[in-house]
């Protein structure tokens, strides 16, 4: 699914479900070998929040302010509510164990797009934005933005998630 | 839950040309509906001031920006409705919203018969008196930064004027600001109006009587502004 950042920018999203090797995944992306960002599905509600984490990934990374050394591990850390980096690739990334995955490849390339694909062991789900709908983990999500009932009921659990990745350089 | 009819010329639709349209022209900045990433959104800009120093003129800039999104995301934590944050670009002074769908202002509320006022005046009271609770005070509440949704909830809008305070001065002038629009909208409900708003600020707001008391004396400062002219 190609979507498109503020400048025109484009991002390739891709989903998959029953991946088998995510261990493998995982050493190729800290190898460098894959170059996209790998986040565990259940911990994203809608194509809209993570296209905003790589909207703020992409300026960052542009305006050289980001926090992590590649723009797509910056995705991970802009989905985090948290200043620091050191859990966010914990809690969104891999630990090799996940079966469901969410990929997100900003400035996408023909060679790129192939190599991961032909890296992942699994079966990709065309209808992504319904799949991140109805699939997250409430429970998890409450518990990693640290969302209230009190903040329940001032709107959406999505509307809390994106206001905390919003406003999270500011508090 | 009552629904709030949306009236025609209420309707921001009819306001779009191609994707941007203008919501409104402040002296800091514009704020207009916008597409962000496939999804409706109002987008808040700040201008540059070309008398101020560059420098001077960025500092100011995002201290207030930054300003107006710690109140906002502090609202959402208390609980109090205000549009969620999508983003937002420091570099080019822009904070992304969520568009607030077919709402209306508490100004266009105020044209309707006062039994339908009531339901509202509750909400507007209520809304205050938790934000003040929660020592935020918003700078600049007027009848147009409070929204009623279609499904009836309100919410409030504009914090480029707002900050953290437990002063009780500072709380009874937000009031007495509130108080004044809806006396210039609409003078013969305004009375009941206020009223009915400082009645359900009382019950929402556990110090609200010293603010109230302080009201009264923002309240006869006035008077006397007026007099002298
Ligand atoms: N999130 C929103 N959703 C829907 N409408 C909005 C939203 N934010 C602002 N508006 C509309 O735009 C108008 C101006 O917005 P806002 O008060 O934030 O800007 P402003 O620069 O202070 O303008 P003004 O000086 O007119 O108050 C509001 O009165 C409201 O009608
Ligand atoms: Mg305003």
């Amino acid at each position: 699914m190609l979507r498109r950042l503020l400048d025109g920018t484009s991002v390739e999203l891709m989903m998959y479900s029953d991946v088998k090797n995510s261990s493998s995944i995982k050493s190729k992306l800290m190898s460098g070998e894959l170059e996209c960002a790998v986040l565990d599905k259940h911990l994203v509600m809608d194509v809209f929040q993570v296209m905003v984490a790589a909207q703020m990934a992409y300026q960052r990374y542009t305006t050289g302010k980001a926090a992590c050394r590649t723009m797509h591990a910056e995705v991970l850390y802009s989905l985090s509510a948290m200043k620091s980096i050191s859990n966010v690739f914990a809690t969104f990334g891999l630990d090799g164990n996940q079966r469901e995955l969410l990929i997100v490849v900003i400035n996408p390339h023909k060679t790129s797009i192939e190599k991961i694909q032909s890296s992942i062991d699994g079966k990709e789900v065309s209808d992504i934005e319904r799949s991140l709908r109805t699939g997250y983990d409430e429970a998890r999500i409450r518990e990693i933005y640290k969302i209230s009932d009190t903040e329940l009921q001032a709107g959406s659990i999505l509307d809390a998630a994106l206001s905390r990745m919003a406003s999270k350089s500011f508090l | 839950m009552e629904v709030v009819e949306v009236g025609v010329k209420h309707d921001r639709e009819g306001f779009v040309k191609g994707d941007d349209s203008l919501l409104g022209h402040g002296a800091e900045g514009v704020v207009k509906r916008v597409k962000f990433l496939g999804r409706d959104a109002v987008v808040k800009e700040r201008f540059s001031k070309d008398y101020r120093h560059p420098i001077l003129d960025r500092l100011l800039t995002s201290r207030r920006l930054a300003q107006e999104v710690k109140t906002m995301a502090r609202c959402r934590k208390l609980g109090i409705a205000c549009p969620a944050l999508y983003y937002v670009d420091m570099d080019s002074a822009k904070v992304y919203m969520e568009y607030l769908h077919s709402a209306k202002t508490l100004k266009d509320c105020l044209s309707e018969p006062l039994s339908s006022l009531q339901p509202i005046c509750a909400k507007v009271g209520a809304l205050v008196g938790n934000l003040h609770a929660g020592d935020i005070v918003h700078g600049d509440l007027t009848t147009s930064n409070l929204m009623m949704r279609t499904d009836g909830s309100l919410a409030i809008i504009d914090f480029g004027l707002s900050y953290l305070s437990s002063a009780e001065e500072d709380k009874a002038v937000d009031l007495y600001v509130l108080e004044r629009a809806i006396s210039n909208v609409h003078c013969e409900v305004a009375e009941k109006v206020n009223a009915l708003i400082l009645e359900s600020y009382r019950q929402a707001f556990g110090s609200a009587k010293q603010v109230l008391r302080r009201l009264q004396e923002v309240r006869s400062r006035g008077r006397k502004r007026l007099m002298v002219g």
